[in-house]
């Protein structure tokens, strides 16, 4: 005894060990382990009074430190059992702060909790209750059930607002709860004390939005309460709870849209209400869109929130607006200043939901304005927004194959400014879709060589290794197309400009082959230039006799090797159409330009040539000075490039006078035509987009074996896409004219300027290449009608395993016609719409709130007349309805509050369908009011079941039914009242066609 | 529902904790370091509002308030008004100053047992229910 007394004089309190935390010299880890220790000595003793004081410290250290307190589990139930309310207080806290399903002696607290639960204090109960609520497991919920029913009904709303409150957690754990106790949380709603009311709302809100459907029969309940709501919380509850419900039940939308502008209205931009205001807005947006009264409203009070300094008001506008998006755009768009003011917001979250909107706002039309903004913001903005910027504006505009974009040369200059943002580091992106475009737009390349040029001339970007990719891109595009370039030794003063150090050797090795091409490119060019010249001084010096393509030839030849005298496309093209051997344009004006052209451009080359020369020899000087070092690179790829590229150069180099003036016209230049024409060859062939199927296109050869793939056949054969056969009509037709656009190049005569012309010409007979999927080409009837027209892919004659030039024109003056501008041909593969298509996600659902909502359901629909009076809402929901009825029969329900099993066999029982007539009509009125138990006892007040009165509900119903006696004796006084009421407010027009009126009893007849 | 109601200092010491939802110690302790790290990085004029999908679950959302040396976090699912846990902070708030005359940080450290108290009448097993102070 002694010993208990020192040790409870000298034991230090929870503000001691407090403070002395604050005090402590021997560091904090040390200080707790040491208070700890302590503790486990204290909570040992016999005393009650240290040993409460012991754990309560204990659970300081537990919720501020993360001590464990597993160990203790027993001492805490020791502690909850004690006595005194404040030792309790201690061993309650400690529970609920500690105990979890794996707590072993939870199997102890059982009686406990019941025992607490009948304390005649009702702050003992209130504990109980709270520790249950906190750690219930499904035994414990199980066993106690019965026994929370019993306080729901209890006299003192203290204890029925803790044990409404209680229920959710024992309906997670055992759902088999539901169908016992559902019925009174219903009821609760009905209640006189406003904080149960309160808590039975919050309850079946957190049920509702979990899994709406179930508590669709509620919502007269609900609706009834809104309309009378005293207070802003109770209204934001159920305002969250119509949200969740509206999208299920259209007729509900325009029953409720009434009361929530109403609300909205009233609630104006008042500080106090905003919370209300905006859970209306959101339900508004979520559920009620169709409703033009609401949602203007709706917009009208955003714009008002939006415009306030409040960042928190502008977050959740934000949000509501971009509920809104989808189904009404002209939302966002009208709000545009607005949203494009939170762009500039410190907060990233605000940022990207006006982003988000923005985004969402693009069309055809605003997409160049928008994204120039954007990018305007992306320059002076954080780095972490910016790059969610750029990602944003690249993932909008490439999508469904750039849809939005109609004028790509404006976006390939976009691209090349994204790369330009200080902070991006996107570039692998952007150099996919430079080359991206390239392959599909053939329209634009001429832009796209231009800015990857830029791209690579300027040192400035080597430095970036965010950029290392666009870099990449733009040196393989400046390689690709050189045909493009007015001065490929500009180029070539790019690729080798002493900073591409800086490059990884991937992007080296990208960079080394671009100079390879362009060198090519190049020489060949200047070869042909000199034959074209050779031959000239050989033979005629007059113009005249030169033959038509040679002269053109020779054009062409200038041109690209970059001098200001390009001769125009048509120009160009004629020519190839003619040197191919078909002569698709014999207009004789035409000819004749052609040679006026020439003309022109012969003297023009005249002029010039010295510069050509210097050219070839600047760049000749530049690869030997530059490359030579990349011979010895440690990188593989790099060494293998510089090497074959050195091996090259020494090849020309050891032809006599290259690359100096002689070298031009020498007979030399006619021994390695055949050389530069296969060099040629090697890159001639157009590169295009691939197809993900393009694999499962290609045929299958007939003498091809393959053992155990036989289930591999079928699936392949199905894979070749619909609508082979149309593509088996193409290419019959195809073999038919003898044309085959692949063809071309190798086997030609004109193989120097085979990538240029093809380019080109493919731009302007593009309907010979490319057909379209579901837009009919329109333009000639000379073309393949457009059934033929789908043909997708189209295999290389000569490399038949790979699709390289599936492509489908897309007719734009049918697709698009608002389009002021025509928008260049965008290639697209006919399955890379399969690409874009989600996959359906398999929605995992909890199986636990499968039970909860198929218990409510059986619990709800258990009540025959509530469950089919739901189906025919429609009428009802037009109707007007009386809030006092509520109340008055939110009384009549708690009057006949009686056991659940009792009320479950009142509905079991057929006697129940079979009443009719004047007591039916009464019922289902009830019912309407009261899905659960209401009413019931007062119908069936005269079966059996009355006499089955269990234990519970005799408590139930002593605890606070003052005013209960037999419903059906009470109808009469009530009804004068009602009626009263119910009058003005329209229902008695709705009631009187029924033969309930004889009963003089008023009919509560909104819906359900 | 509220999941947890969060008190800690700005050099992220938690002074009040409290989980709605079982969870283990030691996820408790991650949690407080995570809501800190957020909360820690982020300015003066961000909004109150933190989505928490990676720390809590999905669909739930940090409302938080900064007073003085003190963070006031709560965390609710989608069943909660975020601005109507912001006022009830504020309502928590003014309580305690009334508690206490002129609330500090250390008014908490120091009356640990008398928090849960004021706490549970505005807040029981989740739920808010008394919104008049």
């Amino acid at each position: 005894m002694a010993a208990t007394m020192i040790e409870s004089f000298f034991q230090r309190s929870l503000e001691d060990m407090v403070k002395g935390l604050r005090t402590q010299m021997i560091g904090e880890a040390k200080y707790l382990s040491k208070a700890l220790d302590e503790v486990k000595k204290e909570i040992k003793s016999t005393d009650p009074n240290t040993k409460a004081v012991a754990l309560q410290k204990l659970t300081y250290l537990h919720m501020l430190h993360g001590a464990d307190m597993s160990w203790a589990a027993f001492h805490v139930v020791e502690v909850m059992s004690m006595a005194k309310f404040s030792h309790k207080k201690i061993g309650y806290l400690a529970a609920s702060q500690s105990f979890n399903e794996g707590t072993d002696v939870l199997l102890l607290i059982t009686n406990l909790l019941r025992k607490d639960f009948s304390g005649k204090n009702e702050y003992e109960t209130g504990l109980a209750i709270e520790a249950l609520s906190r750690i219930a497991t499904p035994d414990l919920a199980r066993e106690l059930t019965p026994d929370l029913f019993i306080l729901l009904a209890s006299g003192r709303p203290f204890v029925r607002k803790k044990a409404t409150v209680a229920l959710l957690r024992v309906f997670n754990e055992y759902p088999d709860a539901i169908r016992v106790a559902f019925k009174r949380l219903v009821e609760k709603m009905g209640d006189t004390d406003p904080a149960v009311v309160s808590a039975a709302v919050s309850v079946l809100c957190e049920l509702t939005l979990k899994d709406p459907k179930p508590y669709l029969p509620l919502a007269p309940e609900f609706y009834k309460l809104l309309v009378g709501s005293p207070s802003n919380w109770l209204s934001i509850k159920l305002v969250k709870i119509f949200g969740a419900l509206a999208p299920l039940e259209p007729r509900l939308g325009r029953k409720i849209a009434e009361p929530l502008c109403e609300l909205m209205r009233k609630t104006g931009t008042k500080t106090g209400a905003r919370s209300l205001l905006l859970e209306c807005i959101q339900t508004v947006t979520l559920g009620l869109s169709e409703h033009q009264v609401a949602v203007r409203l709706c917009v009208e009070k955003l714009n008002e929130l939006m415009r306030e300094e409040d960042r928190n008001l502008k977050y959740l506008g934000l949000r509501a607006l971009a509920n809104l998006m989808a189904v009404h755009p002209w939302a966002v768009a009208e709000n545009k200043d607005v949203i494009t003011k939170c762009l500039s917001h410190e907060d990233p979250s605000i940022q990207k939901g006006a982003l988000r909107l923005i985004m969402g706002m693009v069309s055809d039309d605003n997409v160049i304005e928008t994204v120039q903004v954007l990018l305007q913001y992306a320059h002076s903005t954080d780095s972490a927004f910016c790059n969610e910027l750029v990602s944003v504006i690249l993932a909008t505009c490439s999508k469904d194959q750039y849809d939005l974009i109609s004028d790509f040369s404006w976006y390939v200059s976009a691209l090349a400014g994204m790369a330009r943002v200080p902070q991006c580091a996107h570039g692998e992106e952007i150099g996919r879709q430079l080359i991206d475009i390239g392959f599909r737009v053939k329209s634009v390349t001429t832009d796209v060589l231009k800015a990857a040029r830029e791209l690579v001339v300027d040192p400035a970007l080597l430095g970036r290794p965010s950029l290392h990719g666009v870099l990449s891109a733009a040196a393989w595009i400046v390689g690709e197309y050189v045909a493009f370039s007015h001065n490929p030794l500009e180029l070539i003063e790019g690729l080798l400009q002493p900073r591409t150090k800086l490059l990884p050797a991937s992007v080296r090795a990208v960079y080394v082959q671009a100079v390879f091409k362009v060198f090519v490119y190049s020489t060949a060019k200047y070869a042909y230039l000199d034959v074209a010249t050779a031959r000239m001084t050989d033979g005629d010096e007059h113009l005249g006799v030169l033959s038509k393509k040679q002269s053109t030839a020779q054009g062409e030849v200038l041109n690209d090797i970059g001098f200001s005298s390009r001769v125009s496309l048509d120009h160009t093209q004629d020519h190839h159409i003619d040197s191919g051997g078909r002569k698709s344009d014999p207009e004789a004006g035409q000819s004749s330009r052609i040679i006026v052209d020439s003309a022109e451009t012969k003297d023009c080359s005249r002029e010039l040539r010295p510069g050509v020369n210097g050219l070839l020899e600047a760049m000749v000087e530049l690869i030997a000075e530059n490359v030579t070092p990349l011979v010895n690179s440690v990188d593989v790829e790099v060494q293998e490039r510089a090497c074959n590229l050195m091996g090259l150069l020494q090849f020309f180099r050891d032809i006599p006078g290259f690359p100096s003036s002689e070298f031009r016209g020498s007979a030399q230049v006619w021994e390695i035509k055949e050389m530069l024409d296969a060099l040629q060859a090697v890159f001639a062939v157009e590169l295009g987009p691939v197809s993900i199927h393009a694999q499962g296109r290609v045929s299958v050869p007939g003498d091809l074996t393959v053992e155990n793939l036989d289930g591999l056949g079928s699936l392949h054969t199905e894979e070749v896409l619909e609508g082979s056969s149309e593509r088996e009509g193409y290419r019959q037709w195809e073999e038919g004219t003898l044309f085959s656009p692949h063809s071309k190049g190798v086997e030609k005569s004109q193989v120097g300027e085979s990538a240029a012309l093809l380019a080109q010409h493919r731009q302007r007979h593009e309907n010979f290449y490319l057909l379209s999927d579901e837009k009919p080409v329109l333009s000639s009837l000379d073309y393949p009608p457009p059934r033929i027209a789908s043909i997708d892919s189209t295999g290389f004659p000569s490399i038949s395993s790979t699709e390289v030039f599936p492509v489908a024109e897309h007719s734009l003056a049918s697709a698009k016609p608002r389009r002021s501008k025509a928008r260049p041909v965008v290639v697209k593969l006919d399955d890379e719409e399969e690409q874009v298509e989600s996959f359906s996600k398999l929605k995992m659902r909890d199986l636990k709130d499968d039970f909860i909502s198929s218990a409510i359901r059986d619990v709800l629909a258990g009540e025959p007349r509530s469950g089919s009076k739901y189906h025919t809402p429609a009428q009802d929901f037009e109707r007007k309805d009386s809030v006092r009825v509520r109340h008055q029969r939110s009384r009549t329900s708690r009057t006949s509050r009686h056991s659940e099993r009792e009320t479950n066999k009142d509905q079991a029982s057929p006697g129940t369908r079979n009443e009719s007539g004047v007591e039916n009509a009464y019922q289902s009125s009830e019912n309407e009011g009261k899905p659960s138990t209401s009413g019931k006892k007062s119908e069936h007040s005269k079966s059996s079941s009355k006499v089955r009165h269990s234990k519970h509900g005799r408590k139930a119903r002593s605890s606070n039914e003052d005013e209960d006696d037999h419903p059906l004796a009470r109808k009469s006084p009530v009804k004068p009242r009602v009626k009263s009421k119910s009058r003005r407010n329209g229902r008695h027009r709705a009631t009187s066609p029924s033969p309930k009126v004889d009963n003089a009893l008023p009919v509560p007849d909104f819906l359900l | 529902m509220i999941n947890a109601v969060l008190v800690m200092n700005t050099q992220g010491k938690p002074r009040l904790t409290k989980f709605y939802e079982p969870v283990a110690v030691e996820k408790q302790q991650d949690i407080i370091r995570s809501v800190y790290s957020v909360l820690s990085s982020r300015g003066e004029n961000f909004c109150s509002f933190v989505e928490a999908d990676d720390i809590f679950g999905p669909d739930t959302k940090l409302v938080y308030r900064h007073f003085a040396t003190l963070y006031f976090v709560f965390v609710i699912n989608k069943a909660e008004s975020e601005l109507g846990i912001l006022d009830l902070i504020q309502v928590f708030v003014e309580t305690l100053d009334k508690n206490f005359k002129n609330v500090c940080e250390l008014d908490i450290v120091y009356n640990f047992n008398k928090l849960p108290g004021c706490w549970r009448i505005y807040v029981f097993g989740g739920y808010v229910w008394v919104m008049a102070q």
